[in-house]
């Protein structure tokens, strides 16, 4: 899709939301259109069906109640990112504070990913998968977005709020901290 | 490892229950909350917030404007009077020289 004919669908669609008789059905297609990606973006963050499912709800439910605040200067899916994010960076927080023996979980992560019904990956994954754990938020986040999402930096850095030469090095300097940490594991 | 090369084959490491989207999209919709459901109030008023505060700005605006213009207006006529009064006393007024010479004419 072309950025010209993807910012007149943004319009069509935010005409549409803005107007009392199509709003519910544009929102259902927005919902249904995106809550693949964005459940996989918020799953890579927390690691865990249940609390992707209730972070993918509470985004959706913040979009709706924001709907009028929503001016169109960017693209409505940069818009759902940047809710989702922080939606899933916020409920990271809470965890943290929430979980007092929070290394002991960590330690064993690989394991409880292995032991997830809905993990797909082998042990090779799920230690790839503890080594991104171990990363800053950000850090996280970038390479989640780079790696699994394939997102380009331009985008990620609207959604960010990033330069692309500190997302660029922070990808870099996440890429070095993973092999380093599989490196020891093996 | 390198890990910019190994594991890019399977790049969803997690599925999904089945339907879950389908599910998920159901039981949001269901659940969204009502305020905005089948109103446009939200957005019109916005657009009046906007509205009122740019009429608020102009009248303040205004407001302060008019003042000075006063202020300025009544600064002028004061000082124009200041100086009237000063050059009425210069021009006018009787010194004790003056005073005694037609007084000593006048023999009185």
């Amino acid at each position: 899709m072309t950025k010209e004919s993807s910012h007149t669908d943004d319009s069509l669609i935010i005409s549409r939301l803005r107007d009392p008789e199509t709003r519910v059905a544009t929102f259902s297609f927005i919902v249904k259109k995106y809550s693949p990606l964005l459940y996989h973006h918020i799953h890579h963050m927390v690691l865990s069906h249940e609390d992707s499912d209730d972070i993918l709800q509470n985004t959706f439910i913040k979009v709706w109640n924001n709907i009028d605040k929503f001016r169109g200067e960017s693209h409505i899916s940069t818009w759902l990112y940047r809710i989702a994010t922080n939606e899933t960076l916020t409920f990271l927080s809470q965890r943290k504070i929430d979980s007092v023996s929070l290394s002991n979980v960590e330690s064993t992560i690989a394991e409880q990913i292995e032991s997830d019904p809905y993990f797909n990956g082998n042990h090779a994954h799920a230690i790839l998968l503890e080594a991104i754990s171990k990363l800053p938020e950000k850090q996280r986040l970038v390479f989640n977005m780079k790696y699994f999402e394939e997102m380009k930096y331009e985008d990620i850095s609207i959604v960010l709020g990033t330069s692309v030469g500190a997302l660029k090095a922070s990808y870099h300097i996440a890429v070095k901290k993973i092999e380093e940490y599989i490196e020891k594991k093996n | 490892m390198n890990v910019q090369r190994e594991n890019k084959a399977k790049k969803e490491l997690f599925v999904t229950p089945d339907g879950y989207f389908e599910n998920f999209h159901d039981k949001l919709m269901k659940s969204l909350p009502q305020t905005l459901l089948h109103s446009n109030k939200g957005y019109y008023f916005g657009k009046i917030r906007y509205a009122a505060a740019l009429i608020l700005l102009f009248l303040i605006c205004g407001s302060i404007y008019y003042n000075d213009i006063n202020r300025q207006a009544f600064l002028y006529s004061e000082q124009y009077n200041n100086e009237y009064i000063d050059e009425l006393l210069d021009n006018y007024s009787i010194d004790d020289y003056t005073l005694y010479n037609y007084l000593t004419e006048a023999n009185i």
